[in-house]
């Protein structure tokens, strides 16, 4: 393949498509595109020092605010990661109310997605629908936790607010609705032949390609791969309820739609199982502030895919070191992949597609690509060669 | 004296005007209502003034010209655009008789179906001048989308041409005693769609993707340039259905009451206009947008074939449906 007679079109930091500042520059032959090079890191914003400045209690909410619509699932895998180092466990009953709280997320991560991809391809009105019916997930999280968006439900060693009984027929009644609602958008992305049109055969991820290049979460079940961290290696509560992993095998934009649509169902089934079943007792248990010395890995399953927390601790009310891996950076050399050989017109819809959160994966690191070294930088260093003279 | 009324005011410049910004309000209350949005409601009764106030602002805001634009084409391909759709909307009965007094000739439906083609390429060429790669792009698009579907829409014209055995279009408006709508419902279905490609709405709006190529064409614009920009395509809009009334649905001509015929035909031509409009409206809201590459597939391998057919069919039943025409 020459690159003679290609030229370039950047896409980003700024553009319409782009939610979040990210930069990809393409290289374009006629309406092909030949390569890709993503340029990532215009939102960096230092959580993971922060994170060594803060007590543990503090960093539940910096946690929280790493992503604004996967908020949950952070803080789910945070205070995962300090109860291991702890050596205590969360009450049955918290571990339920984990379960729900992470589903109705799902729920409203998945439909916010259904939203946006179809504003992708200008199917506004299926847009709108969607962003109305998702209203109902907030409306239900305003009533359990106070916040449409950062509930702040978790806290080390349990949960800070129970569901209520009361509650319960009001979440019920709400996940009906979603229900009908969801069925018929599931319909419309398989039946709609202007959204078939646009969205099937396109952005094509082979699994074995999927697998190569460690893609994530739906992106990585719509190529057919068995993979979710919650049947895996259950967290919370999911080894005691029941929930089916939505695969399909068209390893295309219109795969990774229905994943999502079907995986909002199975939360819907999920949620009631837990409300049925979820144990008496208390929602937490006390921990101490000092948290002894050990380093722990723990994995939730986010909304867009496989979370990684590392945490690394030195005995005091700090921890030492803190690492964050989102699902979106996971995602991104399946990207590349995705969106070679595509059309330009196909830019958005697949970039769409992985369900990017550009804002959430954000870290630093000095690499030359050339010598194949990476290094750190203190402060000092960073003042000495970037500040004014 | 009434030669520069009926060009200013009624049913010339001022009126066309006031028209196109009621249609373009109408038009976003059907669209914000399909998808259970509110629209427009803080300007005027129901948000009635709201295109009004929007053009206003446009013309107060600052206007940038980029520093490396072919500043001539760029200055003056919006205020053309926009001046040749009002022309072109001159030619339509829409009183009864032509905005000016007379026009009317033998083949002013193929002398206004190309001015809808010279202002098209008005719109291309603001963009081209643009040198932005988005306004590039989305100029290349508007040429390629108007060269492909300026071909069925002619044909489809022509269908209704045929039948009404004359090219001026206030002699096909007025020989539809039965409107051509229920004679030839084929070609109006189809014209429908091809105008649809023509005035760049769902699901064939590719020259102003805006997740695609931000803004097309109009992405450099502000100011006053772009409010005449934005206003030439809302007169296109209501060209496109004015057309469609013309052609299909007998024109301002309908049942006339007590007092001047010119009331009742201009309020036949309006509720005429806005059911169009409605049509329109309607299949923007249910579509998505489709590829640049499938626009032209569905154009070059089903509109055209179709096209000619239905010109095929409508020749062929003439003989039965010629006594309903006058």
């Amino acid at each position: 393949m020459s690159y003679g007679s290609t030229i370039k079109v950047p896409l980003g930091p700024q553009h319409p498509a782009l939610k979040e500042p990210g930069n990809f520059l393409f290289e374009v032959d006629g309406e092909t595109v030949v390569d890709v090079k993503p340029r990532i890191g215009y939102n960096h914003r230092g959580v993971e020092k922060a994170f060594e400045l803060r007590t543990y209690i503090q960093n539940i909410y910096l946690a929280e605010r790493i992503c604004g619509i996967c908020s949950d699932a952070h803080t789910t895998c945070y205070t995962q990661a300090i109860e291991e180092l702890l050596g205590v466990e969360a009450p049955p009953r918290a571990r339920y109310i984990r379960v729900i709280i992470a589903e109705l997320e799902r729920i409203q991560s998945h439909a916010l997605w259904v939203g946006i991809a179809a504003h992708e391809i200008g199917f506004d009105t299926l847009f709108m629908y969607v962003w109305r019916d998702r209203e109902t997930v907030l409306d239900l999280f305003e009533m359990i936790s106070g916040n449409r968006i950062h509930y702040a439900m978790n806290t080390i060693g349990g949960v800070r607010r129970d569901i209520h009984a009361a509650m319960v027929p009001k979440i019920k009644k709400g996940l009906d609705f979603l229900e009908k609602r969801l069925k018929y958008y599931l319909d419309v992305v398989q039946t709609e032949q202007t959204i078939l049109k646009r969205a099937a055969g396109v952005g094509v991820l082979k699994p074995k390609d999927a697998v190569d290049l460690c893609a994530l979460g739906p992106t990585l079940r719509a190529s057919g791969i068995n993979n979710d961290v919650r049947a895996d290696d259950p967290y919370a509560a999911y080894d005691e309820v029941p929930f089916n992993v939505i695969t399909h095998d068209g390893c295309d934009v219109s795969s990774r739609m229905l994943v999502r649509c079907e995986e909002m169902l199975e939360s819907i089934k999920a949620i009631g199982y837990a409300l049925d079943h979820m144990p008496e007792g208390v929602i937490r248990v006390r921990v101490p502030m000092k948290v002894p010395k050990g380093e722990v890995v723990s994995r939730v399953e986010a909304p867009r895919g496989e979370l990684i927390h590392y945490a690394k601790s030195n005995g005091t009310t700090k921890p030492e070191r803190y690492k964050v891996r989102s699902p979106t950076l996971g995602n991104i050399p399946a990207l590349c992949k995705m969106l070679l050989g595509g059309y330009v017109a196909d830019i958005p819809i697949v970039l769409a597609g992985i369900d990017p959160c550009f804002s959430c994966m954000d870290r630093m690191a000095f690499v030359d690509v050339k010598k194949n070294k990476g290094w750190n930088w203190t402060m000092q260093q960073l003042r000495r060669k970037y500040a004014k003279k | 004296m009434t030669f520069i009324f009926r060009v200013l005011i009624f049913p010339g410049f001022t009126f066309i005007l006031l028209f196109t910004m009621f249609c373009d309000w109408v038009e976003r209350k059907i669209e914000a209502r399909m998808q259970n949005r509110i629209g427009p409601t803080y300007t005027g009764p129901a948000g009635i003034l709201q295109p009004f106030a929007d053009f206003v602002k446009l013309l107060a805001k600052e206007d940038i010209i980029p520093s490396n634009t072919k500043s001539v084409v760029f200055r003056f391909a919006p205020i053309l655009s926009f001046s040749i759709f009002v022309f072109a909307l001159f030619f339509l009965p829409i009183d009864g008789s032509n905005v000016i007094p007379h026009s009317s000739f033998e083949g002013d439906l193929i002398f206004v179906l190309a001015l809808i083609s010279v202002a098209n390429f008005f719109l291309f060429l603001s963009g081209w001048s643009s040198t932005n790669p988005y306004s590039a792009i989305g100029a290349t698009r508007v040429l390629t989308q108007f060269l492909g579907y300026d071909i069925p829409l002619f044909i489809f014209a022509l269908t209704s041409a045929f039948l009404a055995n004359d090219l001026s279009i206030s002699t096909i408006a007025a020989s539809q005693n039965v409107p051509f709508v229920l004679l030839i419902p084929w070609a109006f279905a189809l014209f429908i769609i091809t105008l649809q490609a023509e005035l760049e709405k769902d699901p064939f709006d590719v020259p102003h993707a805006e997740t695609e190529i931000v803004a097309g064409y109009e992405t450099e614009y502000s100011g006053r340039r772009l409010a005449f920009l934005k206003l030439a395509k809302d007169v296109q809009i209501v060209l496109g259905a004015v057309i469609v009334v013309e052609l299909f649905l007998s024109g301002p001509y309908g049942p006339v009451f007590l007092g001047l015929p010119a009331f009742w035909y201009t309020l036949w031509f309006i509720l005429k206009v806005l059911f169009v409009v409605m049509i329109t409206e309607y299949l923007t809201c249910v579509f998505a947008r489709l590829r640049i590459d499938q626009v032209l597939v569905i154009n070059w391998r089903m509109l055209i074939p179709l096209s000619i057919l239905s010109l095929v069919a409508t020749v062929a039943v003439a003989f039965w449906l010629n006594p309903l025409v006058v």
